[in-house]
């Protein structure tokens, strides 16, 4: 039953971003089965035998005293982290053929994630762009952050054409620290310059988050007869024939997912295509268990 | 270039359709916004853009599909360079056969010429009034007819016969060439591109000929001896001369007399008291001495004795002064020449033999039995008056009576004459009946019948419908000098005249014509065929053609007798058209230049003699079912494309 309110389509009835990522987290960790306070930071995870150069601190010497094995113990977490949401706010996020906008599903997306990180006291950030920084939150996790954040997300209209170099080139005095990158967008640019403008951030140990979100009209136009398509960000029009759509692009946008997800894994992003007609909560698990893996 | 049927350019207004369908109401690509055209590329507009200039190429060959369809329908064609004669033209030989060949040798000489001419594939054809291919065979036999030429026909001939061979012609024309066979305009001597005309003159000059150019006589007698027979003598291109004149009776003399003819003039001569037999004479009048052209010598005419004609007056009990108007007029006008019978309603009256019945303001006959005597060949004049209103329809002809007129009721006092055919002898001879005031008139439906006038409100008032064999004429306003004061009008007596002789027949007994002349003998709806005999007796169309009505065509002099129902016969001379008697010769100036292709003449006239009108609509219907099968490929591409 709760299950129904991950759907985007529902989701996009609430007009409080605060209640719908409350509805869609509380939602989904019911949907888990497991303790509302569930958390990461000090939480035991596992034992495993040592081995020789593992570090001697994570040792459990009441498990050796009783018997006689060393173990490690090992944690999911042991400190707080820094989750920043990178959010596309260009004029191609304002697409919308079926269900709700691109920027809408990345703003509950956005809402969802940072609700999740703040119940687990992660310092949550916000970063609105198109070839511009348009908004700044600093991670925090203070009390009320959540909501600057969510404000944050609220002023995300869809502004002007995206271009990564420009404000990734900036993310790198915002993103001093360490932490979690949650890049959300339709990375309507080629994967090798998408893929070599977000690698540093990952080089600078962020785990890195590739949410590419996607109208299903996107991957699989239906263009029954022939239509002349206005570009959203550059304006420029071009008639499109449905033979075209079903010769050509499908193939050249299967390619274009196919490399973002290739070159993304080689350069140690985390990818994950989020389309607009399906349940947030799978892109909550993906995050869940990026979130985990880190460490 | 020019269109044989330019009407049908009419159809280029079918081109609309095409480009209402193909631009007005064609699919227009919506707009739609679009994340992003990434991977969309300019190539994919260069496809529209072909499949755009397919469309364009289809709505093209559909238009022009069209358009020659439309042009081949007005029938096209251009103006194109043809050899005249030449080696390999058409070789005719045409041999005027006219009365005017009678004249001396000119016939032996034209016989003479064509055999000069004659050679393998070569066409011999006869003219006159009309163009008749012979065999070469029959040359020698040609004679003379008793027709008239007439170049513009045989021009118009020509080209019609060049325009179904299509191919040059070499026409050698062999004929006494008389100024009288040219037609009025020389535009009309114009022949087809192609045709090398080369003239063949039998008569080197201009010959004088004597004619008897016409006679007077009246058609039908009861007494000879009161009968006046007036001829005149013409001369062409003659001196002052003395004629000695005869007039003939079935063959036997009954009168000569001597006259002065001025030079190229004209004279004339009368014949007083005639010994006539009963029935139909043939007479004629003709010249003692013979000239060179004999047929115009003598002038046919007939003339018809017959007894006083009965005719049967049948009146209503109101209107027995009808029956005393009708008859004092009658045999006022005619001296005798008709004898009227009067039957009041209710007495058994007796229709045999009747030239014509009058019925008048009564329904108390049998209408039964006087719609058989029409039907049978009679004739009637119905005056219709109160007593028809009451019966509420008109006796024979059956029609509706809608009512009584009153003049005096509406703005007039009375009502006169107001369009009425003029050439009606009934009106016409009549003095159109001026003076005469109807206070009454019987409005009455006209039905199929003709309306030959009406009065000045519109009320028909004499009508006139043809029923089987015979003729129904109707007054509809009474002659009792009640209704109408026409009883007692001068032009009671001439209108009275007339239409006895209309219902009689008197003005058909016997007839002038000239030879060539169609007379058209088809009577009203039922009528049966009629009987023509030639001069020779023998008959002169089928039962089939007479019973469909085919006209009868005079084709040569003589008598000619026709018979028709109810015992009526008529007697129709035919003569020589007297245009034939002048041999004055086309000016040589005419000749040469109706022979001459190209000349100023000819230009006027059209185009050169060195033209053809060449057809085109074969081959713009080959362009037509080209673009068919263009349209046909394209359209199915485009088909593919769209369903693809």
């Amino acid at each position: 039953m709760i299950q129904r309110f991950l759907d985007p389509k529902v989701l996009a009835g609430i007009a409080n971003l605060e209640l719908t990522a409350k509805t869609v987290v509380d939602g989904f960790v019911a949907g888990l089965h497991r303790s509302p306070d569930f958390g990461f930071s000090q939480e035991f995870a596992e034992y495993r035998m040592y081995v020789p150069g593992d570090d001697l601190r994570y040792v459990d010497w009441n498990a050796y005293a009783r018997t006689d094995r060393l173990y490690l113990k090992r944690y999911r977490g042991e400190t707080n982290t820094r989750v920043t949401v990178l959010l596309d706010r260009s004029a191609s996020m304002g697409f919308q053929a079926q269900g709700v906008k691109k920027i809408d599903y990345a703003r509950f997306l956005g809402a969802s994630l940072a609700y999740l990180a703040h119940q687990q006291r992660d310092a949550v950030g916000l970063i609105g762009f198109d070839d511009e920084i348009r908004d700044y939150v600093e991670p925090s996790s203070r009390h009320g952050q959540w909501v600057k954040v969510l404000h944050g997300l609220n002023r995300s209209e869809p502004g002007s054409r995206t271009d990564f170099a420009k404000p990734f080139l900036h993310f790198q005095q915002f993103l001093q620290r360490r932490g979690m990158v949650l890049v959300i967008s339709d990375f309507y640019a080629p994967a090798s310059d998408v893929v070599k403008t977000v690698a540093p951030l990952r080089q600078r140990g962020n785990d890195v988050v590739l949410l590419h979100v996607l109208d299903p009209e996107e991957i699989k136009p239906t263009l029954k007869a022939s239509k002349i398509l206005i570009d959203m960000e550059t304006g420029e029009e071009m008639e499109v024939s449905p033979e075209y759509v079903k010769d050509v692009y499908l193939k050249k946008m299967a390619a274009h997912l196919q490399e973002m997800d290739s070159l993304s894994r080689g350069a140690g992003l985390s990818y994950f295509l989020a389309m607009t007609d399906q349940p947030l909560d799978e892109a909550l698990r993906r995050y869940l268990v990026i979130r985990a893996g880190r460490f | 270039m020019g269109l044989f049927a330019p009407w049908f350019l009419a159809g280029f207004g079918l081109l609309s359709l095409p480009i209402y369908f193909h631009l007005l109401k064609r699919h227009r690509s919506e707009t739609q916004h679009f994340s992003s055209l990434m991977f969309f590329e300019k190539s994919t507009e260069a496809s529209l853009k072909h499949r755009r200039l397919d469309y364009l190429l289809l709505m093209a060959m559909r238009l022009a599909l069209l358009a020659l369809i439309v042009i081949a329908f007005a029938q096209p064609f251009i103006w194109r360079n043809t050899p005249a004669g030449g080696p390999s033209a058409n070789r005719v030989v045409v041999i005027d056969d006219s009365a005017s060949m009678g004249f001396g040798n000119r016939m032996a000489n034209a016989r003479s010429e064509a055999s000069k001419l004659m050679g393998e594939n070569v066409k011999v054809a006869v003219f006159d009034s009309q163009l008749r291919f012979v065999t070469p065979a029959d040359v020698p036999r040609l004679e003379a007819g008793t027709s008239r030429s007439s170049l513009g026909e045989l021009a118009r001939a020509l080209r019609a016969y060049q325009e179904s061979v299509k191919a040059p012609l070499e026409v050698h024309l062999i004929s006494d060439l008389q100024r009288s066979s040219m037609p009025a305009g020389f535009s009309d001597l114009r022949l087809g591109g192609g045709t090398r005309l080369v003239l063949h003159t039998v008569a080197d000059k201009t010959e004088p000929n004597w004619t008897v150019e016409s006679v007077t006589a009246p058609a039908r007698v009861r007494d000879g001896k009161t009968v006046k027979v007036q001829a005149t003598i013409a001369g062409f291109h003659t001196n002052a001369a003395a004629r000695t004149v005869i007039l003939e009776v079935n063959g036997q003399p009954a009168g000569k007399q001597t006259l002065q003819v001025p030079a190229s003039g004209r004279a004339k001569v009368e014949f007083n008291g005639l010994d006539l037999p009963h029935g139909f004479s043939k007479c004629a009048v003709s010249l003692q001495e013979s000239d060179g052209l004999k047929v115009d010598d003598r002038y046919l005419f007939a003339i018809e004795r017959s007894d006083p004609q009965r005719v049967v007056f049948l009146y209503g009990e109101r209107s027995a002064r009808s029956a005393l108007y009708f008859r004092d007029a009658l045999e006022a006008a005619t001296a005798g020449a008709y004898t009227v019978e009067s039957y009041s309603s209710g007495t058994p009256a007796n229709l045999e033999r009747a030239s014509f019945i009058v019925v008048s303001d009564t329904g108390g006959f049998d209408d039964g039995m006087l719609k058989r005597y029409v039907q049978q060949g009679g004739s009637a004049l119905v005056v219709l008056g109160p007593a028809n209103v009451s019966a509420g329809k008109v006796p024979i002809l059956g029609t509706l009576v809608k009512a009584s007129r009153y003049a005096a009721r509406g703005a007039e006092r009375y009502q006169t004459l107001g369009t009425a055919d003029d050439a009606y002898a009934a009106i016409a001879k009549a003095g159109r009946w001026e003076g005469v005031h109807f206070y009454q008139s019987i409005d009455a439906d006209p039905g199929q019948a003709r309306i030959l006038a009406r009065l000045t409100d519109r009320t028909p008032i004499l009508l006139e419908q043809k029923i089987g064999e015979g003729t129904v004429v109707v007054l509809a306003s009474a002659l009792d000098n009640l209704a109408n004061d026409f009883p007692v009008q001068p032009s009671f007596v001439p209108f009275v005249e007339q239409i006895a002789h209309r219902l009689s027949g008197w003005e058909e007994a016997s007839l002038n014509a000239s030879v060539d002349t169609a007379l058209d003998f088809k009577g009203g709806a039922g009528s049966k065929a009629f009987e023509a005999m030639d001069p020779d007796g023998k008959r002169a169309l089928t039962l089939e053609e007479s019973a469909k009505g085919a006209p009868l065509v005079l084709s040569r002099a003589g008598f000619w007798e026709v018979r028709r129902g109810a015992g009526k016969s008529q007697m129709i001379a035919a003569n020589v058209d007297r245009r034939e008697s002048d041999l004055e010769l086309m000016p040589k100036e005419s000749a040469e230049l109706w022979q001459s292709p190209g000349t100023t003449g000819q230009q006027a006239a059209g185009q050169s003699n060195n033209e053809s009108k060449w057809p085109l609509a074969a081959w713009v219907l080959g362009a037509a079912v080209l673009a068919g099968l263009l349209e046909a490929l394209v359209g199915s591409r485009h088909l593919v494309q769209e369903t693809a």
